[in-house]
């Protein structure tokens, strides 16, 4: 039985273009992992096949069984979180360990709001 | 307007579906596909599920620990003959390759893909419009029932879609669950006029007297559906 878990500092989930973030990686492993990597990704929703990017990547070396990490990056300028009619745009920091993942969704905005297309009243 | 994360068609949530089909479980597929020395196609036409399915299986055999590679090819996505070479090279014994739309190679180019894997004991799992490629694995045939069935999986709030709009979108759509479903993703939230402009649609698209038809079909419709009640629920 394993468990792998990322907990964001502060519990913060909204941020500004260029603002730190930080948090902290665990999980619980039944033997020693291959390979454990933290990532800060993007990835789109909606219509259509799904776009992905890596915006950070921080592999850890020596994973144990039972084990936990930092991780602290600065969020590029942008793109914005934004969502329209067809796609979304979503960021997200994402934990692998030995093909098991765990993702939390943040929001990255200068107005701390997703940026709404087609929509003149914001989100 | 509805965000494109939050449409119930998109393409995320249809993906979390999984494997829908009628009579036989992913498992029971997987359990074939080993009897086949993992060396088979899924046949079907355009939008009729082979690609999920494909992708479906590989995440199963994936989680029980073989090695698995993937390749897409399809008319828009032409595939340098040297990426599929060096993919097919570097699989080792024991692994399998997921290749869709491999029917989009010439057969002079598939026959010693096949050679090649068969030789070092690598699967080989492909999709194709066509038998004949490799034996046939699952032959899917799209119904409106398959639609439906995909339909009811989805978290649409208050899913008011008949089974004889259902009907209407599939043969409209010439039997693509694929277009469907994006027809059905541009049409959320539902509305008189999405429905209207579908029915448009159909009425240029169908035959003279196809028309008059569906005319009688919807008063005859009407005719059956309690009074006071829109027969039409959209």
């Amino acid at each position: 039985m394993s468990s792998i878990r990322i907990e964001l500092d502060q519990n913060q989930t909204t941020y500004q273009p260029g603002q730190e973030i930080s948090g902290t990686v665990s999980w619980q492993h039944d033997r020693v992992p291959k390979n454990a990597c933290v990532r800060l990704i993007w990835y789109t929703q909606g219509k259509g096949t799904e776009d992905a990017g890596i915006a950070e990547k921080f592999v850890l070396d020596l994973p144990q069984p039972t084990d936990q990490r930092r991780f602290e990056w600065t969020l590029p300028a942008g793109p914005y979180s934004f969502s329209g009619r067809l796609i979304s745009l979503i960021w997200a920091v994402e934990l692998e360990v030995d093909k098991k993942f765990s993702r939390t969704d943040i929001l990255v905005a200068p107005d701390g709001q997703e940026i709404v297309l087609g929509s003149s009243g914001g989100s | 307007m509805i965000r494109a994360k939050d449409n119930p068609f998109a393409i995320h949530r249809l993906e979390a579906l999984g494997f829908l089909a009628d009579g036989e479980s992913l498992e029971q597929i997987a359990d074939r596909l080993e009897q086949l020395n993992y060396t088979a196609a899924i046949v079907g036409p355009h939008g009729s599920g082979k690609t999920t399915l494909l992708r479906n299986l590989q995440k199963h055999f994936s989680q029980k620990g073989f090695q698995t590679e993937s390749l897409f090819l399809n008319l828009d996505t032409k595939l340098p003959w040297s990426t599929i070479k060096e993919c097919v090279d570097a699989m080792e014994v024991g692994s399998v390759l997921f290749f869709d739309g491999a029917c989009h190679l010439p057969f002079w180019r598939f026959k010693p893909i096949k050679r090649k894997l068969y030789k070092h004991r690598i699967g080989l799992v492909i999709t194709s419009h066509q038998e004949g490629l490799l034996p046939t694995l699952v032959l899917h045939r799209p119904s409106p029932k398959l639609l439906k069935r995909i339909i009811n999986a989805l978290p649409i709030p208050d899913n008011k879609l008949a089974d004889a709009d259902l009907e209407n979108l599939f043969h409209k759509n010439h039997g693509n669950i694929r277009d469907c479903l994006w027809q059905l993703y541009d049409e959320y939230p539902f509305t008189e006029n999405a429905v209207r402009r579908r029915e448009d649609g159909e009425r240029n698209s169908q035959p003279a007297g196809a028309g008059r038809r569906r005319f009688r079909r919807r008063r005859d419709r009407h005719r059956e559906s309690p009074a006071g009640q829109n027969p039409c629920p959209l």
